[in-house]
């Protein structure tokens, strides 16, 4: 049995959407749950899985085509970036950022998810990195709304003489 | 790690959404690799596995969120 030139289309351009799709949802997850829950493992194990079967299926292609696959050029295809493992310390130096943005300012945020983004799936678009920025940026818009609740119910918490230690 | 953002139901519900989207989009990748290249071949293999890993990962989704979903929609059932 063979697979025709429509299955392969098929498959690639399914698993291709596969992969993109499941490796957003898993940075998603992962931002939430934290690096190590097993949330987060299981979403990275999906989006290898995907990317294996998608290899297959091209490698399968390019068998199929004497060793020159006319799916090779699909815009799916992207170089593979090589990153390093990932290293919090090497990370922090990397992304040295003017001394004004302190730790919890959203671009630490922002860049986390897109350098998880990039090592879940070995590469990087526009459209993957605004999406990010977008949610990012739909966090950042709701934490603002929070805090601004907050300081219109407890503006005591807020005032001058509320000096009171926090604890953090 | 503690970069969390907090739950947002709505968000992770819409998490859900989509994972289970997903999965339905590549749950017939198995079946027509089996029809066109037969049971025994290796990539058949791999597909299932990649569809069982997305199952296991929308269950687990489902199981974290699920009983902070319920309680939010029935704050006061004690059971």
């Amino acid at each position: 049995m063979r697979m025709s030139e429509a299955d392969y289309e098929y498959l690639i351009h399914t698993l291709s959407e596969a992969r993109f799709r499941a490796t957003e949802i898993a940075v998603s997850v992962r931002a939430r749950v934290g690096l190590d829950h097993s949330l987060a493992q299981l979403g990275s194990l999906a989006v290898s899985k995907i990317d294996g079967v998608l290899g297959d299926v091209r490698k399968l292609a390019v068998e199929q085509e004497g060793g020159r696959s006319r799916f090779i050029g699909s815009p799916e295809r992207k170089a593979a970036l090589v990153l390093p493992e990932p290293n919090p310390q090497s990370q922090a130096a990397a992304f040295s950022l003017p001394s004004g943005l302190g730790p919890d300012h959203w671009l630490h945020g922002f860049l986390k998810d897109l350098t998880g983004q990039v090592r879940a799936s070995n590469e990087i678009t526009f459209e993957g990195a605004e999406r990010l920025l977008q949610q990012r940026k739909a966090v950042f818009l709701r934490d603002a709304e929070t805090a601004r609740r907050m300081i219109r119910t407890y503006p005591q918490l807020f005032s001058d003489g509320a000096n009171q230690p926090t604890g953090t | 790690m503690d970069d969390s953002v907090g739950f947002d139901p709505k968000e992770f519900n819409d998490l859900i959404r989509r994972a289970s989207d997903l999965l339905l989009d590549t749950m017939d990748i198995p079946r027509l690799l089996r029809t066109r290249l037969g049971a025994e071949h290796q990539v058949v293999g791999s597909a299932d596995e990649m569809l069982r890993s997305l199952e296991t990962f929308v269950h687990e989704l489902r199981l974290y969120h699920g009983p902070a979903e319920l309680h939010r929609m029935n704050p006061n059932e004690d059971t």
